[in-house]
């Protein structure tokens, strides 16, 4: 008969002490919500002119003015800068032709031809395809483009013959 | 003679259990805070207030509270409570919200309006900013008037009353950048939780 009294009174106390603890802990109502913070951003790069093409110091062979833009010292220098290894597209107008400002009818007939290469090492570089040329910047960054140009002055009077060499460069 | 003198002990622990058992009920009607996302419910869109952002951009991109990039929380709670925001986010932006070790810099910042004007551009113009390096906020769902004696305590809850409620706004803005070079253009995204909770005082 002892024992079974003793089990009856242990299950009071644990009821009791459940109780207290319920009674205890405040009540929080919580409610969430969540929104997302985004930003879309797009790749940048730049091209920067380090140098024009000289055109009037190179000797005239037969007419013709040369700068070679892969070993000429008189080729133009342009740098784009960008994000590693992008791919970028590059075009230019490769055949223009100048007239003379002042109207004497003379006219030069110009041959843009460029060359790149990831480093500035301009013997390195590597002539582009006429007009158009995709590339992909160097590890660094960085891609260098030479600018040439072959002028035929045979029908040329002396006068002031003007041109912008156009470039664009578009990335994605 | 044995016997009898067990029952007694018995009846003793049943009545302390009893005494323990007092229920202090608290006076909370329904769990009657609900949260709506008024303004800019997709995100805080920074092209929003920027539309080209490039990679390398030493600048930042700042939307502030006045911003339409704003986004808006309208918390919609009994009058009288004074609730707890808080708040954990993303502390830099990540390519398509995986993560690929390169991270946009994003610096939450957020106010509060609890005075209750008609109109947004009211409210914006009278919310409180919160200081940065804060994530938690408790403030008043309407705040009380700072003039005149202080007003009776709340009624307290019983049947067929209503409670009397109101709208409390809160505005999430910041600052985005400078965005890192070299990095993937894309989408860089993060996430903001919000958490307002209103605890009972009682017992």
């Amino acid at each position: 008969m002892k024992p079974r009294f003793a089990l009856i009174l242990f299950l009071g106390l644990f009821s009791v002490g459940v109780q207290a603890q319920v009674n205890m802990t405040p009540r929080i109502v919580t409610r969430s919500a969540s929104t997302s913070v985004s930003a879309e951003i797009i790749d940048n790069f730049t091209l920067t002119t380090m140098r024009d093409v000289n055109l009037n110091t190179p000797a005239i062979v037969d007419g013709v003015i040369t700068v070679n833009p892969t070993n000429s010292p008189y080729a133009g220098m342009m740098r784009i800068n960008g994000r590693p290894g992008k791919q970028i597209r590059i075009t230019y107008l490769a055949y223009e032709t100048l007239l003379d400002e002042n109207g004497t009818g003379g006219v030069v007939k110009a041959n843009y031809r460029i060359s790149g290469f990831e480093s500035d090492n301009q013997n390195a570089s590597i002539l582009l395809d006429i007009g158009e040329a995709n590339v992909r910047l160097g590890p660094d960054g960085t891609y260098h483009i030479w600018l040439g140009a072959v002028l035929d002055i045979r029908e040329a009077k002396p006068g002031a013959y003007i041109s912008e060499f156009i470039m664009e460069i578009e990335g994605n | 003679m044995r016997k009898t003198g067990i029952i007694v002990l018995l009846l003793l622990f049943g009545y302390s259990a009893q005494a323990q058992r007092i229920n202090f009920k608290t006076f909370v009607q329904g769990d009657a805070i609900t949260l709506t996302v008024v303004e800019n419910p997709d995100a805080l869109n920074f092209n929003r207030k920027q539309q080209i952002i490039v990679v390398g951009d030493p600048a930042t991109v700042q939307v502030n509270l006045g911003d339409q990039a704003t986004v808006v929380v309208e918390i919609d709670a009994p009058m009288e409570y004074d609730i707890t925001a808080q708040l954990s986010w993303s502390e830099g932006l990540s390519f398509g919200g995986l993560d690929t070790g390169v991270t946009v810099p994003f610096a939450l910042r957020f106010a509060y309006n609890n005075t209750g004007e008609p109109t947004d551009v009211e409210r914006r113009a009278s919310a409180t900013e919160v200081p940065g390096a804060f994530n938690t906020l408790t403030f008043p769902i309407r705040r009380k008037t700072t003039t005149g004696p202080p007003g009776p305590p709340p009624t307290p809850d019983h049947e067929g009353y209503v409670r009397p409620r109101a709208k409390a706004y809160l505005y999430f803005y910041g600052t985005l950048g400078p965005i890192p070079m070299g990095i993937r253009a894309g989408n860089y995204s993060g996430t903001i939780e919000l958490s307002i909770s209103y605890t009972d005082n009682a017992p």
